[in-house]
């Protein structure tokens, strides 16, 4: 066993000769590795592990380069509670723990890690576990791992990354789980990001900041599933930040959310609580008090391509245009609710459809349709006030083709405002708009509007539009 | 360098179970100095001091080992400014009017425990803790004013706790109660019982519960299931009967909430919404009480209520409901819509004006709408013998008998389905 002792620090040595005056250090510690009559091998010093097994660490270990190097695949390394830190005299430092390239299935768990230059956990390899490890006071990334990994009951706190990175990266196919984020410092990047087909289950991005251009709280790959999440309290001073992003596009799968609250963020530039690219489901998610805190656009939820959101709730999103839900190309949206946005509730750029939808109280319009939209079956109430002037009210068409058909405005400052061409608008009910109850331009296709028809009215007209 | 590393070895004082830092009865109090791996070895009983086991280092793991810490007054208390502590697998006591676990540090950890026998709160967490697999028992004393049995501040994460047997005097107590952007889940609270008000689980603004159930919690004045503060999401979980001298609500959500795939029964109220909320695809029964009373600005869609009426006020959006034995009760400026009613006379009463009344169905007979106020517009609604009540002043489509050859010729009457 001494002569296999030995052997494991002389290839610790080997791995790191370019750092050779710490040999010495490793030296000191050779024979610290003894098997125990559980088979569970004990880890006393830093080392380099090139057998598959069961590892266990019997005492904090601090080592200036890497601690634990790992170079097998199929390990087993239970930090017993133990700390594992990557610090010293001589940097740069190394991580805590590293994968070298080429070896798979390494499962940490129940400790913590710390590097003050490097990443906590580094393990490309595929399948690998991080389960209940505390990680803080890294420079490059709490844990990057590669594809099909699990990071469960982790606590990632306080890393203070030097350049563009994730606090917490997985590749494709990895499920985080459990989990909370806090407190982190970064230039640009995401706090968490997870690869494509991924799952987030139960995870918390609180109160961590951002110094760059752009950052992120939880960066999704296509095809993936985030559900239980809350992301709050991040800051972005210099730059802009959104809460949740989902990539995808154009023949790529769509990512579900579910039960997501994105609560109070603020960037300098702009600032979006969801940002949902591609085909994306959205389920009983909110986003509120987003805030771009230099006169720029502030948005609760932005859906780009194909999605279906329901019981989404948006509200006090706030900046030179703050806007609830933003609905770049083609999204259906039912049984939401967007209220005290600055500027906008629901917003369609072209082709959304917005179905049993409540837009009340928001600065400037309930509803503002650019092309191809189509609302129905929604009310805007308290829109447009106090009065900014122009045209703000409950439903707005800017641009053309647009439907509005069966909603109920009541007590905007305008009721129906419609310009554009080839809109069209029948079968709504407007009453106690402060400017008015419909506003048509020409060149719409409008029922005609009936005033106050009175009990027991008869009319043969199925377009008609309702002045109360 | 070789002498620190060297020292750092020496400084571990006893190395057992893997290297850990064995606790025994006699070291008591314990006082944590140093980061490391710490393990209980026997049932601790502290007699003297505050604290069975103080921890004085960020970073610290502590396993109970499956004994159980009980403490002269709290069990385990984190020195101020201590972060990083993880508590695990065992049992947690303080008799004497104490707390189970005082951790008010960052990012505490606590699984696979179970606190018996506290005073004002079983944990009592900083921001950021993670608690999984614990569970809650009985506190010790029956006449505080108020026990909490996890009470955590921000950015909470609890999975799979259980608070039960929590006893209290007066004041207002809760099972969980978690501060702003918390998640929630998997959590059962039942079987407490208070003299003053009850709250389940309590999430701050911006949490997320799901999956959380709560029921029988009988309290001396109020009883609420799950509550949000504000800006919250509550989805997925259940709540049944808790009696209250005072009322009993399943759900009372701040304002800006949402409400979702809840199932929902046997309190007074079902849930009691502020405003601008969503309420969706949740199933109440409540007979005789309230399914949901909610102010303004509320959109309720997609629900089943069986008994307990629906009241809003002003401005919500009421759509595609299914109502049995159960009327909606709004005052103005609503659209109420596509709702299918049975078992109730009057199931739509416009308490004010200026409502939409559109396109809903009810199976019984006698008068359908009930339009008081005025300048309400009643169109496409369908049922036997529809008739629409005090509708003089408002904007009402003719109602038209249905015929064994209906045609469209007015499309926004109101049709009696009457035989």
């Amino acid at each position: 066993m001494n002569r296999k002792m030995g052997m494991l620090s002389s290839l610790h040595c080997a791995a790191l000769s370019s750092v050779g005056r710490l040999c010495l250090l490793w030296v000191v510690f050779a024979g610290s590795l003894a098997h125990a009559q559980t088979g569970i091998r004990e880890i006393h010093a830093p080392i380099t592990i090139t057998n598959p097994g069961s590892y266990k660490l019997v005492r904090n270990l601090s080592h200036g380069v890497t601690p634990i190097v790992v170079a097998a695949s199929d390990v087993t390394l239970d930090l017993n509670g133990f700390r594992v830190v990557s610090s010293g005299f001589f940097p740069p430092y190394g991580p805590a723990i590293e994968q070298q390239p080429g070896y798979r299935n390494l499962t940490v768990r129940n400790g913590s890690l710390l590097s003050a230059d490097s990443h906590g956990l580094l393990a490309l390899g595929p399948g690998t576990v991080v389960e209940s490890v505390s990680i803080y006071g890294c420079q490059r990334s709490a844990m990057t791992l590669g594809d099909g990994a699990r990071v469960i009951g982790c606590i990632v706190m306080s890393n203070t990354l030097s350049q563009s990175s994730a606090v917490i990266r997985l590749g494709e196919g990895g499920r985080l789980e459990n989990t909370v984020a806090m407190g982190n410092q970064m230039t640009t990047g995401s706090v968490v990001s997870v690869g494509s087909y991924s799952h987030v289950d139960g995870v918390v991005v609180h109160d961590n900041h951002f110094s760059g251009v752009d950052g992120v709280g939880l960066t999704v790959g296509p095809g993936s599933r985030v559900e239980r999440v809350a992301i709050h309290g991040q800051t972005a001073v210099a730059g802009s930040f959104r809460g949740l992003s989902t990539q995808g596009g154009t023949g790529q799968p769509g990512t579900m959310l579910a039960a997501v609250s994105v609560y109070s963020n603020s960037a300098q530039q702009t600032c979006v609580g969801i940002d949902a690219a591609g085909p994306a489901t959205l389920r009983g998610v909110l986003s509120s008090y987003q805030t771009s805190t230099s006169a720029n656009p502030a948005t609760g939820i932005i859906v780009r391509d194909n999605a279906i959101v329901s019981a989404a709730l948006t509200t006090h999103n706030t900046g030179n245009e703050g806007t609830g839900l933003r609905v770049e190309q083609g999204a259906r949206v039912t049984a939401s609710l967007a209220t005290h946005n600055s500027h906008y509730g629901f917003s369609g750029i072209n082709g959304a459809w917005f179905e049993t939808c409540l837009a009340v109280t928001n600065g400037w319009r309930g509803f503002t349709l650019a092309n191809n939209n189509r609302v129905q079956h929604s009310l805007a109430a308290g829109n447009g006030f106090p009065a900014p002037g122009g045209q703000e009210g409950g439903f707005r068409t800017t641009g053309n083709g647009n439907v509005i058909e069966y909603n109920h405005s009541w007590n905007n400052w305008r009721g129906v405002v419609v310009n554009g061409a080839n809109n069209l608008v029948t079968g709504n009910s407007a009453l106690q708009n402060a400017s008015g109850n419909y506003i048509l331009s020409g060149g719409n296709h409008v029922g005609e509007v009936l005033v106050q028809p009175g009990p027991s009215f008869s009319t043969f007209n199925p377009w008609i539009n309702f002045d109360l | 360098m070789f002498a620190l590393l060297v020292a750092g070895v020496s400084a571990v004082t006893a190395w057992a179970d893997g290297g850990r830092i064995p606790i025994a009865a006699h070291q008591l109090p314990y006082v944590i100095t140093n980061s490391g791996s710490y393990v209980v070895t026997d049932h601790l009983v502290g007699t003297s001091g505050v604290s069975a086991i103080v921890v004085g280092a960020d970073f610290v793991t502590l396993d109970l080992n499956g004994y159980s810490v009980t403490g002269p007054i709290d069990a385990i208390t984190q020195s101020p400014g201590r972060h990083g502590l993880t508590i695990k697998n065992g049992t947690l006591r303080a008799p004497n009017g104490g707390i189970g676990l005082l951790a008010t540090g960052h990012l505490t950890r606590v699984t696979g425990v179970r606190i018996m026998d506290y005073g004002t709160a079983g944990v009592r967490l900083g921001k950021g803790a993670l608690v999984r697999d614990v569970y809650i028992g009985a506190n010790a004393l029956t006449n505080l004013s108020s026990v909490i049995g996890v009470d955590a501040r921000e950015g909470l994460l609890a999975r799979n706790v259980t608070v039960t047997g929590l006893r209290a005097a007066g004041g207002t107590s809760s099972g969980v109660n978690a501060g702003a952007g918390s998640v929630i889940r998997d959590t059962r609270v039942h079987g407490n019982q208070v003299f003053g008000s009850f709250i389940g689980t309590r999430g701050g603004r911006g949490s997320v519960l799901h999956g959380v159930t709560a029921g029988a919690n009988p309290a001396g004045s109020i009883s609420t299931g799950l509550w949000v503060d504000d800006v919250g999401v509550i989805a997925g979980g259940q709540v049944g009967p808790s009696p209250a001298s005072g009322s009993s609500r399943a759900v009372f959500a701040g304002s800006y909430s949402v409400l979702a795939d809840m199932n929902l029964g046997g309190t007074s109220v079902g849930a009691l919404l502020v405003s601008n909320s969503v309420v969706v695809r949740s199933s109440f029964n409540h007979p005789g009480g309230s399914a949901i009373t909610a102010d303004s600005g509320n959109v309720i869609r997609e629900n089943t209520i069986r008994g307990g009426n629906i009241t809003v006020e002003r401005a919500n959006l009421v759509a595609g409901n299914m109502f049995r034995d159960a009327p909606v009760n709004f005052f103005a400026d609503n659209y109420v819509l596509d709702n299918h009613f049975t078992g109730v006379t009057t199931p739509l009463r416009a308490g004010g004006g200026f409502n939409r009344i559109d396109r809903n169905t009810s199976a019984i007979g006698a008068a359908m709408v009930d339009a008081g106020g005025e300048r309400n517009l009643v169109v496409r609604n369908r049922g036997p013998g529809l008739t629409v009540l005090n509708g003089g002043n408002d904007q009402v489509a003719a109602t038209l008998n249905g015929s064994a050859s209906m045609t469209a010729q007015q499309p926004w009457a109101n049709i009696n389905t009457a035989p």
